[in-house]
């Protein structure tokens, strides 16, 4: 979190203002800057749009004199959102955030004809005229994960439930697989894919296909603890991917991560205050500032493992760490990067190949 | 008298809705004032209103045909999925091409799929005299289910990072945009156009009473020589017919993009319009924008009123609701009076 004091914050304000006096501000002198979000599901108490909330909410702490927010849920359909984005626009909101890569088609072509208003998209691909668009480093949380998998499976079996096969989802899996053999090269990786991002009744059925299996270590691109309560009732590990689940799954979550989101929102609104908002792509993983935050860890972790996880997570957050370093196979033990290199931030973003060890297959159509 | 019911019922549901504003602590008489005038603050909304209305009439129009003959097709709404089926195959396959044919040629193919979908229960109930509502209303999930096979499957767009959709619609395959600077396109027009049509053949043809002699009282049309087979197969297939339309214009007009959520529940919703428009076409007109200005009014709630946005479905059940009971008051006195006991109602007879 940045630690900036209002008092220092508005001085700093001030004095851009002062040496940027040609920049093209959308804010009038003192005026109160009105953001908008709209969150395609309900908000509810965990889960994916719950931590954009947690974002907006955060940004109201932050700036509590200076920001109003405006926020609209459960907006499902499509048409109705781009009429929305539109009418927050015009009704003087200049900071609008989309909760879902669901919204980014209709965003691009939106923001252009609105430029008295800013955008920005959570999940979307790349930044375009008037809108910027953020996403988390996936990689980077479950490559801590899965140390933690590696180290405590005793099958040495682990299981991945998979949303639907998109990049994200895809490297997040690899990474997974490749922290687990860091530490453990013993370990594979059986993937089942449900179609779906949340279906409860698909997600038990896949939790429970895996510890046939003999997975007993469980992780997945969950958003809700369903897959960790699953887990919990077959007697294996789960892991809180994307989301602290500890609440809900209170004797079987071993280890989690969050995706946090504060600092994109954060960033931009200061920006547009300051008038010096343009349409950035950012992309971040752990560390201050950053969109991956690791959170609880059962009381069962052994030390030993908690220590190898912080001094993993030190060395990518100081640059000396890659998940996507170099040697690295496909399934078939093809190389695909050669050693001494790393795949490019593009090259992950694009991912379409599973590392060796994984065992499964991508759903074609 | 009758006629005025529905003007009850919406004087009716704006009590209620005083009442709730007032009950969460807003100005129940501006609230209401904004909930209702604010969607139509500018070019922009107003356009919005009528590309949200066009569907609503154009399915409602649709399906009070059969309705009037007693012909309840609950089934629009997959109707309007088998419209986006088929109008959408048009679409990916010969959008590309820029052909100016291929606009006119999903119209007519979303008509076939909407007029396919409803002829099931059509045939279902002229041969077995199965329940015509119960057959429609189940198809609506199966036709729900293939859109979804096509979206998830064959249709995926394969830039869209494997999300559930396809890929954009060429320009070929879009509504032209009729009002500069708004969303409004030539749906509406297909829409109004449907209602003269089917106010003509409604009121001005032989058929149109047929098919309220029919509705009536069936042994009077039978007696007439008025077939009722013809009048479940009239009345299915015009309702078929005008959701499949519809469906088509969601994806060439808003969606731009097959989704497979790609009706809003339209289908369901022109069940309250076609009656609260007490199934004339000129009445569904008015209750179409009415109850597009409720959808619109329910994100105002949301925005600047802080309310849930499910008032929205609020609000269009008490309509129905209030409308129906009025009905029954006009047509029916009620009268208060002892309960006899069952015995003495034996002994009467």
């Amino acid at each position: 979190m940045n630690n900036i004091s209002r008092r220092g914050f508005m001085k700093g304000a001030a004095a851009t203002t002062l040496l940027a006096g040609t920049s093209l501000p959308v804010l009038a002198q003192g005026e109160k800057l009105r953001v908008g979000v709209i969150h395609m599901g309900a908000i509810s108490d965990t889960g994916w749009e719950y931590f954009q909330a947690q974002a907006w909410r955060a940004l109201q702490a932050e700036f509590p004199d200076q920001v109003e927010v405006t926020v609209l849920e459960n907006i499902a359909q499509i048409q109705d959102g781009e009429r929305l984005f539109r009418q927050l626009a015009t009704q003087g909101h200049r900071l609008l955030f989309g909760t879902t890569f669901s919204h980014y088609a209709s965003l691009r072509k939106l923001a252009p004809t609105l430029p008295n208003s800013h955008f920005e998209c959570c999940a979307g691909i790349e930044a375009g005229d008037n809108l910027g668009v953020f996403e988390a480093k996936h990689h980077e949380g479950t490559y801590l994960t899965g140390i933690a998998a590696g180290r405590t499976t005793k099958s040495n079996i682990l299981g991945w439930v998979g949303a639907f096969p998109v990049p994200q989802v895809i490297y997040s899996l690899n990474a997974f697989m490749l922290g687990a053999r860091s530490v453990n090269p013993d370990v594979v990786l059986k993937v089942v894919w449900v179609n779906a991002w949340v279906d409860p009744a698909k997600e038990r059925d896949a939790v429970a296909a895996l510890v046939a299996q003999g997975a007993d270590v469980i992780s997945g691109s969950p958003n809700t603890p369903v897959q960790g309560l699953a887990a919990e009732e077959h007697g294996v590990w789960a892991i809180g991917s994307t989301g602290d689940f500890s609440a809900y799954v209170q004797r079987g979550q071993l280890v989690s991560f969050e995706l946090d989101w504060s600092a994109a929102h954060i960033e931009a609104a200061r920006a547009v205050l300051d008038g010096t908002w343009t349409p950035t792509a950012r992309w971040r993983g752990l560390g201050p500032g950053g969109f991956v935050k690791m959170t609880t860890a059962s009381p069962e972790l052994p030390a030993s493992v908690a220590a190898e996880m912080a001094a993993a997570e030190a060395a990518i957050v100081a640059g000396t760490l890659n998940p996507f370093a170099g040697p690295l196979k496909n399934q078939a033990g093809v190389e695909q990067v050669a050693a001494g290199t790393t795949m490019t931030e593009d090259e992950i973003k694009g991912m379409t190949w599973l590392v060796e060890g994984v065992q499964g297959t991508l759903p074609t159509g | 008298m009758l006629w005025l019911s529905p003007l009850l019922a919406i004087a009716l549901t704006s009590v209620v809705a005083l009442v709730i504003f007032a009950a969460a602590g807003r100005d129940p008489f501006s609230s209401l004032v904004r909930f209702l005038f604010s969607p139509l603050g500018d070019l922009y909304s107003f356009g919005e209103l009528l590309i949200k209305a066009a569907p609503l009439i154009l399915i409602a129009v649709g399906l009070s045909v059969g309705f009037r003959a007693g012909v309840w097709n609950i089934g629009a709404e997959g109707q309007l999925v088998l419209g986006v089926i088929f109008g959408g195959w048009v679409a990916l396959n010969y959008g590309p091409s820029g052909a100016p044919w291929v606009l006119p040629a999903m119209l007519l193919a979303g008509a076939i799929g909407g007029a396919f979908w409803a002829a099931g229960p059509a045939f279902l109930k002229t041969r077995f005299n199965a329940n015509e509502i119960l057959t429609s209303l189940m198809l609506n999930y199966v036709a729900a289910l293939w859109l979804s096979y096509l979206v998830f499957g064959p249709w995926r767009d394969p830039m869209g990072f494997n999300f559930p959709q396809s890929e954009p619609l060429a320009p070929a395959a879009l509504f032209p945009i009729i009002i500069e600077g708004t969303r409004a396109n030539i749906g509406i027009i297909v829409a109004l156009l449907t209602v003269a049509l089917s106010w003509v053949v409604l009121s001005r043809r032989l058929v149109g009473f047929e098919l309220k002699v029919t509705g009536l009282s069936a042994p009077a049309a039978r007696y007439a020589g008025f077939s009722a087979r013809r009048a479940v197969w009239i009345g299915m297939l015009t309702g078929g017919v005008a959701a499949g339309i519809a469906g088509v214009g969601e994806i060439a007009g808003p969606l731009a993009q097959i989704f497979p959520t790609a009706s809003p529940g339209y289908g369901y919703a022109a069940i309250i319009v076609a009656f609260l428009g007490r199934l004339h076409p000129v009445g569904i007109v008015f209750s179409g924008l009415l109850m597009s200005l409720l959808y619109l009014s329910g994100d105002v709630a949301q925005m600047s009123l802080g309310l849930p946005s499910a008032i929205t479905g609020l609000f269009q059940g008490m309509l129905l609701f209030f409308m129906l009971a009025a009905d029954v008051l006009i047509r029916y006195r009620v009268r208060w009076r002892r309960a006899v006991p069952a015995l003495a109602l034996e002994a009467a007879r």
